[in-house]
């Protein structure tokens, strides 16, 4: 079953547009959206939970057309975002149980086991806990209400590479029942080597691939040569060319390989395809 | 909606906002002092409100759980219907109070009488009306919005308290405190209730469709 079916989604403002974003996510897998600052990952994510109202197109969450029942898509699915602090000035231990009441199966036992394993103090405030600590927090509150799907914006992001490991883990063992789901978006793509199925590139409002993760690094080859070997076919084709005083690098397009003959090549990590694909090339 | 008004009541009150509450009935006992006044304090409960909700991040929270926008906004609403109904209730015997302990009445405006108490109704309805209209148009920002809810608050508070200030047969009326009067005034108070109940379910409706369409 698809817990998640994008099909479609525009959204207009001013100086920003979403264009015709289709995702598709199975149940059991987690799935990276990557894509730099303002590619519109959050616009997109938010656009799934009907806090963006798109323009046109249409979503189905965990089985559930969002705009018919939209309050069983809340119910069944877990948003977490780095970047917001609820209340900061609340404890723990109140705001759950203000938020708590609202979910029909709210697990009381799971909440307590989870905030004994993230080490949460509930008797803390929100604005007392570190930045991994509230991710952790808002991801024992997703957890407890038995959500079939986490949409994580950007949750590492601000963590050091320790706790974003034990988050990772934590989504491992999340999906590893194959009844569950995560998509996950960040611009730190060593997460995502870790952790992820599918990879969601999107640039500029646009989806530019939708595939699996090895597939995605495997349609890209890393390329670099002297100056001499820089000819103007390989020119054309390269992706975030960058020239040196020694010669050229850049990344061809898999189906370009025969391009790449005579040149160092190499397989790109997400990290490589995406500086590439947002460089400003020197052409 | 109990869920919605529980958290109303224990994330976005909070001691500032019952500390104004009081303030109002306990200004009815200053001699020769506007009554009107008081509840103004009222108003400055429910934009802090709207502010600590700001603060504190309250729209995405509450927008994040599985609500309905429509919930969300008559939660608020009904959190500023009950802060108006007890300033009004709670004020009650202090009027009274008020009234008994100075019988020569009150040189700077209306006493407390169902007349006064019907036209702050209204007063509360214009606050309502030109308060929290715009501040679902545009989330976020009260602080405007207070300001043209305070403008018609006080804009009334003038048009009230005029023909009493000038002495009319209707000034004296409404101000009257024996028993005669008073029952002659309860239209007025009825009508008051009538038009505060009115111009909050206007304002629900139309801030209803506003919120909808706000991109969060």
């Amino acid at each position: 079953m698809k817990l998640i079916d994008v099909q479609n989604i525009c959204k207009k403002y001013s100086g920003f547009e979403l264009k015709n974003v289709s995702l598709s996510l199975e149940e059991g897998y987690i799935m990276g959206f990557i894509g730099r600052n303002g590619a519109g990952k959050t616009t997109t994510i938010k656009s799934m939970l009907n806090l963006v109202h798109p323009d046109s197109g249409t979503v189905r969450i965990n089985g559930y057309d969002l705009t018919e029942n939209e309050l069983a898509v809340r119910q069944s699915t877990g948003y977490v975002s780095g970047g917001v602090d609820f209340y900061p000035h609340t404890n723990i231990k109140k705001l759950t149980s203000v938020t708590r009441r609202f979910y029909t199966e709210w697990d009381e036992q799971r909440y307590r086991e989870l905030l004994d394993r993230f080490e949460i103090d509930e008797n803390k405030k929100v604005k007392e806990l570190s930045a991994g600590m509230k991710v952790k927090y808002s991801l024992a509150v997703a957890l407890s209400h038995n959500a079939r799907l986490l949409l994580l914006d950007e949750p590492t992001s601000g963590l050091d590479p320790a706790a974003r490991d034990d988050l990772l883990c934590i989504f491992q063992e999340y999906i590893e029942d194959g009844a569950h789901s995560i998509l996950f978006s960040t611009h730190i793509t060593s997460d995502l080597e870790k952790c992820a199925d599918f990879i969601t590139y999107i640039k500029d409002g646009t989806i530019l691939a939708e595939t699996d993760r090895d597939s995605f690094k495997q349609s890209y080859v890393l390329v670099s040569g002297t100056k001499e070997q820089l000819t103007e076919g390989v020119r054309q084709h390269l992706i975030g060319m960058h020239t040196h005083p020694l010669g050229f690098e850049g990344m061809l397009h898999v189906e370009d390989r025969s391009l790449a003959d005579g040149l160092e090549t190499a397989e790109p990590s997400l990290d490589d395809i995406m500086v590439h694909i947002e460089r400003r090339g020197d052409k | 909606m109990k869920n919605l008004l529980y958290k109303e009541f224990s994330l976005c009150m909070n001691v500032q906002i019952y500390i104004f509450l009081c303030l109002g009935p306990f200004m009815m006992l200053i001699p020769n002092y506007p009554h009107y006044v008081g509840f103004y304090y009222s108003c400055l409960s429910i934009f802090l409100l709207f502010t600590r909700g700001m603060a504190e991040n309250d729209i995405i929270y509450t927008a994040c759980l599985p609500v309905r926008r429509s919930d969300i906004v008559k939660a608020r609403f009904l959190s500023v219907a009950v802060i108006e109904l007890c300033e009004i209730i709670v004020s009650i015997p202090f009027g009274i109070a008020g009234n008994v302990l100075m019988p020569e009445g009150n040189k700077a405006g209306i006493n407390t009488t169902a007349a006064f108490y019907g036209i702050q109704f209204v007063q509360y309805a214009l606050f309502n009306v030109c308060f929290l209209i715009p501040c679902y148009r545009k989330i976020e920002k009260p602080a405007l919005p207070f300001l043209g809810g305070s403008i018609a608050f006080w804009a009334g508070y003038a048009a009230a308290e005029l023909p009493v200030w000038t002495g009319t047969a209707a000034g004296r009326l409404i101000t009257a405190t024996d028993t005669v009067s008073q029952l002659k005034q309860i239209p007025v108070l009825a009508a008051g209730m009538i038009v505060w109940c009115a111009a909050l379910l206007i304002s629900f409706r139309i801030c209803v469709k506003e919120f909808n369409k706000v991109n969060l």
